[in-house]
């Protein structure tokens, strides 16, 4: 895009009305990726920051090989899973996914089974985008990932490789096992 | 060659993509017509993509852009007031000329330095000391004149 080609020039020469040009262009969809990769956690505005100024030291050397869009995901991805990596590190909460994921399909179903909803507690809207949110912190980081970028964010199977640097088949697959995850986890909430 | 039940289901995801060959997606469309619970599973599948695919942008509660920019000028990435390069030249220009001429205002030659410059001038130059207002010009003259009067050391 020639417009984010000047943007980045111009914020290489200093100018700082353009980097905030390139913030407010993706500050929206980095913080949306962020909430739903962290689960809405404290740190997810934290993260955010981060990621830009990562992003905003790195660009300074930025020739363009990617595009912008995927530079900054891939900065925001990996940002998002040291998030992950250092929440799992310091507390229990999150070592349930690692267990969720290593015990298979009929587990998790009966996990989310152990809920108990009635199908009149099961109303479309915010219980739902609860329970898609709670599906998704249940995935592990990798699958997680592959399943944000490609459903939430609506890239390409190619973007997401490029993005998180795994093979074309690596990620078609852990898009697959994912979606299979979410489905027994939100089957009831489908109905 | 028809599927069985497993191997279609591990193509659903890319089917429901679209990201299958042409012969791959024959072959999970001709086993979902025979088999209702592959093609249940698909509709499931379709359900979960339609309804993650339809979560709502999630606004942020703070603007970073402040601390951000804070981070930046600090780590001298970006500068409050920026200028193109071309402006930068010309204000240098501009800038140093405009040091240039105080400094003289502030600091004007010392009648021994003026006497020095007189010498030079007169070993130096090719015309004579009464063509030397007109090779000067006049505003250079009365300069040097308005200098020794202000320090009261006009000859």
């Amino acid at each position: 895009m020639a417009d984010e080609r000047q943007l980045i020039e111009r914020y290489q020469q200093g100018d700082q009305t353009a980097a905030e040009a390139i913030f407010r262009l993706y500050h929206p969809a980095i913080h949306s990726l962020a909430y739903r990769m962290l689960g809405g956690s404290p740190e997810v505005e934290d993260c955010v920051q981060e990621v830009f100024l990562r992003a905003f030291r790195g660009l300074k050397g930025f020739r363009g090989e990617a595009s912008l869009k995927t530079w900054i995901y891939r900065i925001a991805t990996n940002t998002c899973l040291n998030y992950l990596d250092k929440a799992k590190r310091r507390g229990p909460v999150d070592s349930l996914d690692a267990e969720v994921f290593e015990e298979g399909f009929a587990t998790l179903g009966d996990t989310l089974a152990s809920e108990e909803r009635s199908p009149e507690d099961q109303v479309m809207g915010v219980e739902l985008e609860e329970a898609i949110q709670v599906a998704l912190d249940k995935l592990a980081p990798e699958f997680r990932t592959a399943l944000v970028l490609r459903d939430v964010e609506g890239m390409s199977y190619e973007e997401v490789a490029s993005v998180t640097g795994a093979a074309l088949g690596t990620v078609k697959s852990r898009i697959a096992r994912a979606r299979t995850q979410a489905v027994r986890w939100l089957k009831d909430y489908l109905k | 060659m028809p599927q069985n039940c497993e191997e279609c289901r591990s193509q659903l995801s890319a089917y429901a993509d679209g990201a299958l060959s042409m012969d791959e997606n024959r072959a999970v469309h001709a086993h979902l017509i025979g088999c209702a619970r592959c093609a249940e599973e698909l509709a499931d599948l379709m359900a979960v993509i339609h309804v993650i695919a339809a979560l709502p942008p999630v606004p942020p509660r703070e603007d970073p852009w402040a601390a951000v920019c804070f981070r930046l000028r600090r780590e001298g990435l970006v500068r409050s007031r920026y200028m193109p390069r071309a402006r930068w030249v010309a204000a240098a220009v501009v800038g140093g000329g405009a040091i240039a001429l105080s400094w003289n205002m502030l600091f004007p030659p010392t009648p021994s330095q003026m006497a020095d410059l007189d010498t030079y001038w007169r070993e130096h130059a090719s015309f004579s000391l009464e063509s030397e207002p007109v090779h000067m010009g006049a505003p250079a003259v009365h300069a040097i004149e308005a200098t020794y009067q202000l320090q009261g050391d006009l000859p």
